[in-house]
This record gives C-alpha cells, sequence and structure tokens, in this order.
C-alpha cells in the first residue's frame, strides 16, 4: 500500500515524488559532470565570509570526480533507506522513508537535498582512523573507493527537516522578529572579568547566532586565545536561509526549538568551514609556500585525529566531525586530483606521526605501556565514530571498538617499530646489530628492523580490521587489497624513519671500541698504566688507570673475569652454566663502579664496554654482569648496569645487591636470595635521543 | 632462614652481631667436629672486601647455608682462631645432623 500525501497540486503518489527525488539527483550528477568543481565551499553562500578567492587551484577543471548513483543510494542507506527500499521495480517504502519524503515539499529543495549528497560525494571520506594508521578510512588507502561519508547520516538532511518552515506563510514575520532580537554588545556580554567561566556583570545573549556573526571576528581570537568564550565563530557558515530558520524558530518556538536546529547543522558548518580553510590551503599561488601550508595542515589534522579519538572514548554520544578532518579530506583529495602521489604520501607520514606524537608525548610521562594504551584509546574512539557512520548498531560499533583499540595497543607494544610505544620485538631484534662494526650499516639495520616491525604491526591491523567487522556484524571478510598494503607498508616505513631517526642515528655513532682512537691490536697493552691514549680515553672519574691490573683475563665459557689474582671467585666464576645469547662479565663490584682485577673500584661503564668490545669473544650479545650491586639503583639513580646497557645499546643483566657464586657454579643474589638480576634495556628511561 | 655470625665491623648487609655474644655459647660438640663439617659445606663466594678485624689479614667474602642457617665464610675463620662458640639452637641443628 503506497501512501499519499497533499502537497498543493504537486502528484501526492509517493512513487512519483521518489522518481522525482531520482531525477533531481541525476540531474545534479549531470551538472557536476559538465562543470566540475571542488565541493567544499562553492555551493554555500556565506554572507559575512570573507570572499574566498575562486582560484584555478579551488576549480581544478577536469579533475573533479564525478558522484555517481551508487554513492547517492549510500548516502540515502546512512539516513536509514536501504538500497533495497530504492529498487522501483520492488519498491516497498519503509516508514524512515515515508516520512523523509513527506518533508520534501518542493523540486527545489529535492534539488537541494541531491547537491548536498552529490557535493559531498566528490570528497573521500573524513573518517577518522580506527585501528592504528593502517586504518585511517583512505588516509592509508589510496583510490580504494572509501566514499565520503558526508559527515553524519541526518545532520545534513536537518536543513530539510526544517524545509517546510521557508513556506510557512509566518515565516518572514517570525524571522524578522528574530533577527531583531536585541543583543548586548560583545563587550557587556564579556562582563567584567572571567573567573573560570563566570562573567560577573555579563549580560545575557539573546541571539546567540545574530551575535556571533556579528562579532565572529572577535570571537574567532577568543577561540584561539582563551576558554570559554562567548559565541562561536563557526556560525559565520552559516547561510541567510539558515539563519532565517533559527531566527524563525527561536521568535516562534523559543531557545530550545532554535538551539536543537543549530546541533543539526553542526556537521555541515564543520564541514564549510574545515573544507574552506583547506580551499585556501590549497589554493596558495607559491608552490612551496602550499606544501608547506599542506603539511603544517597535516600536523594539525594527526593531532586532531587522536584528540577526536580520545574524546570520542569518553563520550556516550557521538560526537560531530571536526572542521579539520574534513579539511583534511579536502586536501588529500585535492592531492590526489593533482596526481601528487609523493605529495600525498607526505602528507599522509607526517599525519601519521603526529597522529602517534601525543602517545609519545604520554610514554615519556607514564612509559611506553601507557604510551600505547593511550594510542588505544584513540583508536577506540575513532573506531567507535567509524562504525557508527558505516551504519553499526551502538552495540556492534562499542564491540568493534573495543577490539580495535586492544588489538592496536598490544600490537603495537609488541610488535611496533616506535619504541616510545613499546616495540618489545624489535628491540630485542636490535639487541644482535652491535656487532656491526661499520656504524652506517648499523643504523640500516637498526631502520630496516624497526621500520619492518611497524609494517608488520599496521599490515596485521590492516587485515584484522575487517575480521573484526565481520565478527561484530556478521558482514563478509573484506581483505584489504595489495595496493591498500603496499601503500600502508610504505607510509609506516616513512614514519618509523621520522620518528625513530634519533635513535637509529645513536646506532651509527656507537663506535666499537676500536674506532675510538685506540689500537687494540696489541691485545690488552693499550689498557696499561702510563698508557698515553688509554689515559686520553679516561675522562671519568670512576676509571683509575694505575690501579688497573695489566695481568690477562680469565675466560668462561662465554665471557670473562677479572677478580684479584689469587682470589677464588675467578675459579668458581669459570663454573658457572652460561645462559643463551648473554656473555658474562665477572669481576668486582659496586652500584657505581667495577673493579677490574682489584678490590678497589677502578672502572667505568665506558671503560668496561670498550673492553668487551675489544674481547674477541663478544659479537653483540646481551651482558650478564656476575658483579657485587652493579643493578642496583640508588634513589632513582643510573646504576652501573644502566649506563653500560646505554653505552653498549645492548640488554645488560645484573644483581641488585651482593651476589655469592657457590663452588658449583650457582648463583645467588643477597644472602637469603632475597635479591635478583634486573635486566636493563638500553636507553630505557628515553631521554638519549 | 636463619642467620648469625654477622659481626658487626663486617661488610656484608645487615651485619650487627656483637663478637663478644658469641664468647658466651659453651658448646657440647667438640670444636673440630663442627669445623671438619663447616668446611664440608659448600662454599657460597662474593666479591666484598673482607679482613680480620684484628689482624686486618685479608678473608674471603662469602656464606655457608647449612639447613635453614646462613652464616658468613668469615665466621669459620673467627671460630677457628677466637674463643668463641656457635649459638645454641644451630648446635641443636648440628647434634641432630651429626649422628
Amino acid at each position: 500500500m503506497v501512501e499519499q500525501t497533499d502537497y498543493g497540486g504537486k502528484s501526492t503518489d509517493l512513487k512519483d515524488i521518489e522518481r522525482e527525488v531520482n531525477a533531481a539527483f541525476e540531474s545534479t550528477i549531470r551538472k557536476a559532470k559538465q562543470k566540475p568543481s571542488l565541493p567544499a565551499v562553492a555551493p554555500v553562500s556565506v554572507e559575512t565570509a570573507e570572499p574566498r578567492e575562486q582560484t584555478a587551484k579551488q576549480s581544478l577543471p577536469g579533475k573533479a570526480a564525478a558522484p555517481d548513483w551508487e554513492q547517492g543510494k549510500k548516502q540515502l542507506n546512512m539516513r536509514g533507506i536501504t538500497p533495497e527500499t530504492m529498487d522501483f521495480g520492488s519498491y516497498t517504502p519503509p516508514p524512515v522513508l515515508r516520512d523523509y519524503l513527506r518533508n520534501i515539499p518542493a523540486k527545489q529543495e529535492l534539488e537541494s537535498v541531491a547537491k548536498s549528497f552529490a557535493d559531498v560525494h566528490k570528497l573521500q571520506s573524513p573518517r577518522r582512523e580506527s585501528g592504528g594508521r593502517g586504518s585511517r578510512g583512505g588516509t592509508f588507502t589510496p583510490g580504494s573507493g572509501t566514499t565520503f561519508s558526508g559527515g553524519r547520516g541526518g545532520s545534513f538532511s536537518g536543513g530539510n527537516k526544517y524545509g517546510r518552515i521557508l513556506s510557512a506563510p509566518d515565516f518572514a514575520y517570525y524571522s524578522e522578529l528574530g533577527a531583531n532580537i536585541e543583543n548586548p554588545t560583545y563587550r557587556e556580554a564579556d562582563g567584567y572579568a572571567n573567573i573560570f567561566g563566570w562573567r560577573p556583570g555579563a549580560k545575557d545573549i539573546n541571539n546567540i547566532v545574530t551575535f556571533s556573526r556579528d562579532n565572529w571576528e572577535k570571537i574567532a581570537n577568543d577561540e584561539e586565545e582563551r576558554y570559554p568564550t562567548i559565541g562561536r565563530s563557526i556560525y559565520r557558515y552559516m547561510t541567510q536561509e539558515e539563519v532565517d530558520i533559527y531566527n524563525y524558530l527561536l521568535a516562534k518556538n523559543g531557545d530550545t526549538a532554535a538551539q536543537e536546529y543549530l546541533e543539526t547543522l553542526e556537521e555541515q558548518l564543520n564541514y564549510r568551514f574545515g573544507t574552506e580553510v583547506a580551499g585556501r590551503v590549497r589554493g596558495i599561488d607559491n608552490d612551496f609556500l602550499r606544501t608547506v601550508g599542506t603539511e603544517v595542515y597535516a600536523v594539525s589534522a594527526g593531532m586532531d585525529t587522536w584528540g577526536g579519538g580520545v574524546r570520542q572514548a569518553f563520550s556516550k554520544e557521538q560526537l560531530p566531525t571536526s572542521p579539520t578532518q574534513y579539511g583534511s579530506a579536502y586536501i588529500r583529495e585535492d592531492l590526489r586530483q593533482d596526481g601528487n602521489t609523493a605529495g600525498l604520501m607526505a602528507y599522509d607520514a607526517i599525519e601519521a606521526v603526529s597522529n602517534i606524537a601525543p602517545s609519545i608525548l604520554a610514554s615519556y610521562l607514564l612509559g611506553p605501556a601507557a604510551g600505547a594504551v593511550v594510542q588505544g584509546i584513540s583508536a577506540t574512539g575513532n573506531a567507535y565514530s567509524e562504525a557508527l557512520d558505516s551504519g553499526y548498531s551502538e552495540e556492534q560499533a562499542k564491540n568493534y571498538a573495543v577490539l580495535i583499540g586492544v588489538s592496536e595497543s598490544a600490537l603495537q607494544y609488541v610488535l611496533g617499530g616506535i619504541s616510545k610505544l613499546g616495540g618489545v620485538s624489535s628491540q630485542q631484534l636490535l639487541t644482535k646489530i652491535s656487532g656491526i662494526e661499520n656504524g652506517l650499516l648499523r643504523a640500516a639495520a637498526a631502520l630496516g628492523i624497526k621500520g619492518l616491525s611497524e609494517v608488520t604491526e599496521e599490515e596485521l591491523q590492516l587485515l584484522l580490521e575487517p575480521l573484526y567487522r565481520s565478527i561484530v556484524s556478521g558482514e563478509d571478510y573484506d581483505a584489504p587489497t595489495v595496493e591498500e598494503m603496499v601503500y600502508t607498508a610504505v607510509i609506516s616505513f616513512m614514519m618509523t624513519g621520522a620518528l625513530e631517526s634519533g635513535e637509529i642515528a645513536s646506532y651509527a655513532r656507537k663506535q666499537p671500541a676500536n674506532s675510538v682512537g685506540f689500537d687494540f691490536s696489541q691485545d690488552d697493552s693499550w689498557f696499561g698504566a702510563g698508557d698515553a691514549s688509554a689515559d686520553e680515553y679516561a675522562a671519568d672519574a670512576r676509571d683509575k688507570l694505575t690501579d688497573i691490573s695489566h695481568r690477562d683475563i680469565i675466560k668462561l665459557q662465554n665471557g670473562f673475569a677479572r677478580f684479584p689474582d689469587g682470589d677464588p671467585l675467578n675459579l668458581n666464576a669459570q663454573m658457572v652454566t652460561p645462559i643463551e645469547n648473554c656473555f658474562d662479565v665477572a669481576m668486582h663490584g659496586t652500584p657505581t663502579a667495577v673493579a677490574f682485577g682489584s678490590e678497589n673500584p677502578n672502572m667505568s661503564p665506558r671503560l668496561l664496554a670498550a673492553m668487551i668490545l675489544h674481547n674477541e669473544n663478544y659479537s653483540g650479545q646481551s651482558i650478564r654482569l656476575l658483579s657485587c650491586s652493579t643493578g642496583k639503583a640508588i634513589d632513582g639513580d643510573y646504576c652501573f648496569a644502566e649506563e653500560l646497557a646505554n653505552i653498549l645499546g645492548v640488554e645488560v643483566l645484573a644483581p641488585n645487591m651482593s651476589l655469592y657464586i657457590s663452588d658449583r657454579g650457582e648463583l645467588r643474589v643477597g644472602k637469603y636470595s632475597e635479591g635478583k638480576f634486573v635486566k636493563y634495556m638500553p636507553n630505557q628511561r628515553r631521554r638519549i635521543r | 632462614m636463619k642467620s648469625f655470625g654477622y659481626f658487626k665491623w663486617m661488610p656484608y648487609e645487615d651485619s650487627t652481631e656483637e663478637f663478644d655474644n658469641y664468647k658466651q655459647f659453651i658448646n657440647s660438640i667438640p670444636k673440630q667436629r663442627i669445623i671438619e663439617h663447616i668446611e664440608g659445606l659448600e662454599r657460597w663466594l662474593t666479591s666484598l672486601p673482607g679482613r680480620d678485624y684484628f689482624t686486618g689479614e685479608p678473608l674471603q667474602s662469602g656464606l655457608y647455608e647449612d639447613g635453614d642457617f646462613v652464616f658468613p665464610l668469615d665466621f669459620l675463620h673467627y671460630y677457628k682462631n677466637y674463643d668463641i662458640g656457635i649459638p645454641y639452637e644451630y648446635e641443636e641443628y648440628l647434634k641432630k645432623i651429626l649422628k
């Protein structure tokens, strides 16, 4: 049964109305093909906006991607209208479509609806990142067919819900009445002071839209400099028609109804604002300045993605897509249409770096695991929002978001190549490259290990995302394309190189001992008292070269010992069972120095590191110090083992109390075995860059 | 575990005991028997600098573990060379195992 309604002489047959919608869409699409242009600002008439320079760049003749009907149907689908209902051959209108069509009073509005759909289709989705950079909704998936979601279903159609108001007989009267509602001046509204948002003496604003539009410059400045501000500068992006509707509602139905209307416009306004700013960036004539502006925008977009995700993770309501995300989508599309693949990759890499930067900051404050968790929280929020945009129920969206967040955190911590966020596996692998003598090769190996670890993490996340979608929604597994995976790999590698450049460079600087001015070819002769180069090298006050014995070291099964001559510990140390991939170094020790062949401390970590690197049996393994208390950090200071780990760039195990070695080579730390061997990772405090 | 023989001049953590207190222990097990037993225990050597408090003679640092008892290697040196006994609790333990 087809329901009918009366629209002043127009056909009331629902099928006729639907055909009209269809025709309006197709008409708009044809127009778009004839006069392709980026949609960002052109369809919007903003009275108070600065006149936008309609540069050739913004027009982009011949480059606009024409929207297609399938995309239009997807947009309708987001509003609760399924593609099936649009199939005229088997048309069965659901209630939501009936309501929708009832609210369209004239063809002019149909065109408006169609146009807004067509406009937004031309941009790639500003969908936020969910599961890591790999699923940045198009950021890593060039030409993947990701559709612009048009912000949120319903939000863009808000204007149409209120469209009937325009033809109301009392529209002119009430809209004028609302427009004439008196507002205080900006100064009067600001009050005499701003005490945590309390403005003593401030007068109430009666029409927030006209007030904000009248004072948008001051408000915009306020929004940059202080919080909270009065008014919202974004209202300047309302069309006159929208302002009239707001004024009408305010005057006739009151503030609540008017505010509800404003909320329906939020996505649209964010879209207009974001794309206008991005359009200005991409419209800069000077190539260099345009590139700089674009990359600066990428930085803000990445941080905005992170912040939006975190805010969404702690919000029950779905938050609107930010202007920055709309702008970022615009820029990416512009780069794509330019055929500027290198620019697009650079943009994505920079955005990815800035997206992860806040989590790295968290790791500095709270440790790598916390950094990974923070990144996971952001991914959770973005995944939730993205899932809702895709039509998932709240429950499905929550489940999907949790899966994404947890796997993002865990994979980043375990597999990722970003050391500040864990990267446990890559850190283990990095301990194997200390034996490479050439600094450049060592740095290249470090870059390779870190880059491949990050690529592995991102690719895995890319593969898992559709799996999670399949789990929560029952849809078929939609595997990423080869192109997506390759692009993800490239961006991940670029991002890792940028974020880890400092640490990678440090691998080049960690020169083996025989490249710092010593002649190690003469066995340990360089090490004797009075040796000029050794004196020069021993800048550390702990190095007492005249006290260091010139005698041979005692070879262990995998390492060496140098207790004083005649000390039975030399024998007991030889009985110690080695552990795999660990080089044992045994001598008297304290928390800050060791005693090479002596009872008294006489050697710094730096000098011992040189000894170890010089040993012919050392090939970059981890170090186990069989020396009392060398792993004991007092009051948070660096202990000997931690310093040694930082110098050698390998893991160092050391006892945090007195070490006892039995005649059979067994080890115990503390007389009651109450101590332990503590593991120190290179640069574990993240202070060395 | 119970520890004894950590005299307050020794380099180990928690060395607080008074040497003179050990002069009061009069044990029934012959001293030589006790020394032979202790010398048969496995030594756990450590690298702390040990010296005889009275003579300055270098001593090997470390510990012996015997049942639930832990005592420093140095204790054996003092037990051999000075007129001190072993704690009664440890003596009781030795009586059980030295049958």
